[in-house]
């Protein structure tokens, strides 16, 4: 598969996830937002973790520093899991809030044709400071339910 | 640890949740299940349809987080699980596979998601992340 077939994540209406874990194999997930590929040659993901739910993950990346994001289309259901090594954790600019916000933002309007009213409270996660966590890119997985699923892309 | 009436509403199907476990090389795996479904006053049980990564893992490590949705106002919750057994028949199967059923009903995938079997897991610890939301 080609790098540039990825799901664009920045702008649509996805859902993201990442999965961290601490050296006696205990998990967690944090939900994160912005999603997005920081260099032309998408080696590279940024992740934005609010820092209000920062404490778990942050401890796992200080001794452990693999971790596992699945971001899905709310949509059309087309999911990628991206495995790779966290190389930098760095307060977020307020650029990288904004496409934060955009990501959140999307998805609120698509909860809200699936869910009517409660679907706004999406836009209620907070995200006013966070945590760029910039993603060395090991391993690409298709996620997205069928056939393909669990098919290694990268 | 005892599944709570508050809990209750995220393990209804409506919304999808994901799970993560973790290889032997401490690599986490990711990835969204369609039912997080209350076997018990202590235990889930999680569809298997696909993942044969989260079986793989959870054959070398029992350990898993499930992070579920309340549909009422869209808070989530994340559940600390251990992997107990595999269930491929008898009534919680055919339960969850009814279920399943009308989940892909409603999402166009009858012919993708069909349960292959059911992963039974104790509850140790569940928290609400209400710190991650202004509601």
């Amino acid at each position: 598969m080609n790098k540039e077939e990825f799901v664009d994540h920045k702008s649509g209406k996805m859902s993201m996830s990442m999965g961290t874990c601490d050296l006696e194999k205990n998990p967690t997930f944090s939900r994160v937002w912005g999603v997005h590929f920081s260099d032309a040659s998408r080696a590279f993901l940024k992740v934005i973790l609010p820092e209000k739910i920062s404490q778990k993950p942050l401890a796992h990346l200080a001794i452990n520093k693999n971790v596992s994001i699945t971001v899905g289309d709310m949509i059309q259901f087309k999911t990628n899991q991206y495995k790779g090594v966290v190389e930098a954790i760095e307060q977020s600019t307020p650029e990288e809030i904004a496409i934060a916000k955009e990501s959140r933002d999307n998805s609120t309007d698509t909860l809200v044709q699936f869910f009517g009213e409660v679907g706004n409270n999406w836009s209620k996660y907070t995200m006013d400071s966070g945590l760029t966590l910039t993603i060395k890119i090991t391993e690409v997985y298709d996620q997205t339910p069928g056939k393909m699923a669990g098919v290694r892309l990268l | 640890m005892k599944i709570t009436e508050e809990l209750m509403p995220c393990l209804q199907g409506a919304i999808p949740s994901q799970i993560v476990t973790v290889n032997e090389d401490n690599i986490p795996n990711t990835t969204i299940i369609s039912q997080v479904f209350p076997a018990d006053d202590e235990h889930v049980a999680i569809s298997n349809q696909f993942f044969s990564k989260t079986f793989q893992n959870l054959q070398n490590n029992k350990k898993a987080c499930v992070q579920v949705f309340d549909p009422s106002d869209l808070s989530f919750w994340t559940l600390d699980l251990e992997m107990v057994r595999i269930e491929d028949e008898g009534d919680l199967f055919d339960e969850m596979s009814m279920q399943l059923e009308a989940i892909a009903s409603m999402s166009g995938m009858e012919d993708v998601f069909v349960l292959k079997s059911a992963y039974i897991l104790k509850v140790l610890n569940f928290h609400h992340v209400t710190e991650a939301m202004d509601l």
